[in-house]
């Protein structure tokens, strides 16, 4: 019997201990390494957006006069819808606070404020009777019914597919958002806040009556 | 944030004890190789039996069958006062060399202290009545006697038919347990000597006491016992001893009560094993052994109330869109896959727990297959761990009597 056995080796600890260490190490860099690698798909598909945009607005301003005839203007808003989900999805996963995820809020926020404007633009000019929805939210503990008042604005989207909802963290730092809260007077309002067209709704908005609004 | 250190330094420790078992393993795996016996001594095999008519025949039988010279194998079949037909199924053997004794019923401890009064072997062990033993296994254990410095060697403990999901679950934890104690042995660090099969010196209990009465796990007051007075315990990796494990929630639940009481009750009488004059045992496997399990507490609670608190909100949610949730089964391309450090990470100790159980499987001869009850293993024992000691530990605070 090897006596020795009984007895801690320091040097096969110390050993491990840093094998672990190297091991763990190794873990972390992969694991930013293909969040990075991520990250960049998602940005290089802003930037895509940001191109359909502008693309978008010039065919709006050279088109002739059956601009409102056969033409889906909100092809672009869909992509958008399906990069804030992407967002919203990256956000559970790295957290609210991550810089990251705030850097590409802040931008695909000030996409949707362009899209919005635009689609505004083209409902007046076509006398559309299809709602915009904007929904403003914070994630940051003061708003307890933005999860629930989130989840029935998805439930409509999903069903109801050519509906434009924008939705706009109310603590996301831009220009583009102070603007839009002092364009519809939201600053000391409570939130959920929801303006479908031109009506403010305050707090939590039920399934029923975004149903007749949207109607 | 809190909560992100918390997985970060639970996943470090997973990956370190992982690591550290693997390398002490192939780090010794030399010792692997049969020691060949160069003589075979007498060995008495006590079968202490309660109420199990049904399983006793079998186990009997695989005794019989051990590859071991027939005269120098002594069976005892003690009856501890059984309510069902045990003792009749036991005398049906006594023609074939076993020697068969009822008692009124006193637990398992006195039933094998009583037989210790009965055995003439110079080795002894102890085979549950629920157990069965491969013929090569006690030929295979034996030679590690020659050291006198070994006072029990412990066999490979398997279960035997995984019919159910909890079977198969506990099939892959068995098998863990396999790789475990015998990088425990490597370490002489092995604290539990299980009931089934393990063999000790006829001596040690002669001049340091018999089994303790009343205790809820002897097999683990033994091996204390025996690390206390300094001595070894040794591991056959491939002495193999099939067990019916539990087939039903409420039974496994009070067998974990009784194992982790009596662990937790165990450990509390012997703390003096722990520090540095005990070695690995002491500074290294017992002290993890607890920290695994507070880790495991905190993380099934965690999750548990994050669950929760998902399932209430997702209640509110569906009650406000009517119940009407099929719009959200369309098909979404927007997932992000998170490949968070800490997902990576994981997938790092998972891979280090899938190694420890091929491993096993390849040096304990374990042929059946086991890839879905390792999915389930994976997915759901954890969960399990940390509830049967959370209701252990409940227990034993409330001081309820748990009985074997």
């Amino acid at each position: 019997m090897d006596t020795n056995r009984k007895k801690i080796n320091k040097l096969k600890v110390f050993s491990i201990l840093i094998t672990t260490t190297f091991v763990f190490a190794l873990g972390i860099f992969f694991g930013h390494m293909i969040n990075t690698s991520q990250l960049n798909n998602i940005m290089e598909f802003q930037q895509d957006l940001r191109t359909q945009t502008l693309s978008l607005e010039l065919q709006y301003a050279l088109a002739s006069q059956e601009l409102c005839v056969g033409t889906n203007w909100n092809l672009v808003g869909n992509e958008l819808y399906n990069m804030g989900e992407m967002l919203a999805n990256m956000e559970s996963s790295l957290g609210k606070l991550d810089e990251d995820v705030l850097k590409l809020k802040e931008y695909y926020s000030l996409l949707e404020v362009k899209h919005w404007l635009f689609l505004k633009n083209v409902k007046e000019k076509c006398k559309s009777n299809t709602p915009i929805i904007l929904y403003f939210y914070s994630n940051l503990g003061d708003c307890d019914d933005c999860e629930k008042q989130g989840y029935i604005l998805t439930y409509l989207k999903k069903k109801n597919p050519e509906l434009n909802i924008f939705s706009f963290d109310i603590n996301t730092d831009n220009i583009a958002i102070e603007g839009l809260k002092d364009l519809f007077g939201l600053k000391g309002k409570n939130l959920p806040l929801l303006i479908v067209d031109d009506t403010v709704l305050e707090e939590f908005t039920g399934l029923e009556e975004l149903n007749k609004l949207i109607s | 944030m809190l909560w992100n250190i918390f997985t970060y330094v639970t996943v470090y420790f997973g990956l370190f004890t992982g690591i550290f078992f693997l390398f002490t393993f192939f780090e010794n795996m030399g010792g692997l190789k049969v020691r060949k016996a160069k003589r075979f001594p007498k060995v008495t095999i006590i079968v202490p039996a309660y109420n199990e008519e049904t399983t006793l025949k079998g186990t009997v039988y695989s005794l019989l069958n051990l590859d071991y010279p027939k005269d120098k194998l002594e069976i005892i079949v003690v009856d501890d006062g059984s309510k069902d037909s045990t003792y009749e199924v036991a005398k049906q053997f006594i023609k074939k060399g076993v020697k068969v004794f009822t008692k009124e019923n006193g637990g398992k401890a006195t039933a094998l202290n009583f037989a210790l009064t009965k055995s003439t072997g110079e080795l002894v062990g102890c085979l549950d009545a629920d157990s069965f033993v491969t013929s090569s296994a006690l030929k295979k254990m034996v030679g590690y006697f020659e050291d006198p410095e070994i006072m029990a060697v412990t066999p490979s403990i398997k279960v035997w038919k995984d019919n159910c999901l909890l079977q198969k679950m506990q099939k892959v934890e068995y098998l863990m347990g396999v790789f475990l104690r015998k990088a425990f042995a490597y370490l002489d660090s092995i604290h539990v000597t299980p009931g089934p099969f393990t063999i000790y010196r006829k001596w040690f209990f002669d001049k340091y006491g018999g089994y303790d009465v009343g205790n809820l796990t002897e097999d683990i007051e033994v091996a204390l016992r025996i690390q206390r007075h300094g001595f070894s315990i040794e591991n056959v990796m491939d002495a193999n001893v099939y067990t019916i494990s539990p087939n039903k929630f409420k039974s496994l639940l009070r067998q974990r009560n009784r194992w982790y009481i009596g662990f937790l009750t165990n450990v509390f009488n012997y703390k003096d094993l722990f520090g540095l004059k005990h070695g690995n045992l002491g500074i290294l496997v017992l002290p993890s052994a607890f920290i695994s399990i507070a880790l495991s507490i905190i993380l099934f609670l965690y999750t548990l109330g994050n669950l929760l608190n998902h399932s209430f909100k997702n209640l509110i949610n569906f009650y406000n869109v009517g119940f009407d949730i099929t719009p959200f089964f369309t098909n979404s391309q927007n997932f992000y896959w998170d490949f968070s450090p800490l997902r990576i990470l994981a997938l790092l100790s998972l891979l280090t727990g899938i190694l420890m159980i091929t491993l096993t499987k390849k040096y304990s001869r374990e042929e059946s297959k086991i890839g879905f009850a390792y999915f389930l293993y994976l997915i759901a024992y954890w969960i399990f761990f940390a509830f049967w000691w959370i209701i252990a530990i409940s227990l034993k605070t409330l001081k309820r009597q748990v009985s074997w």
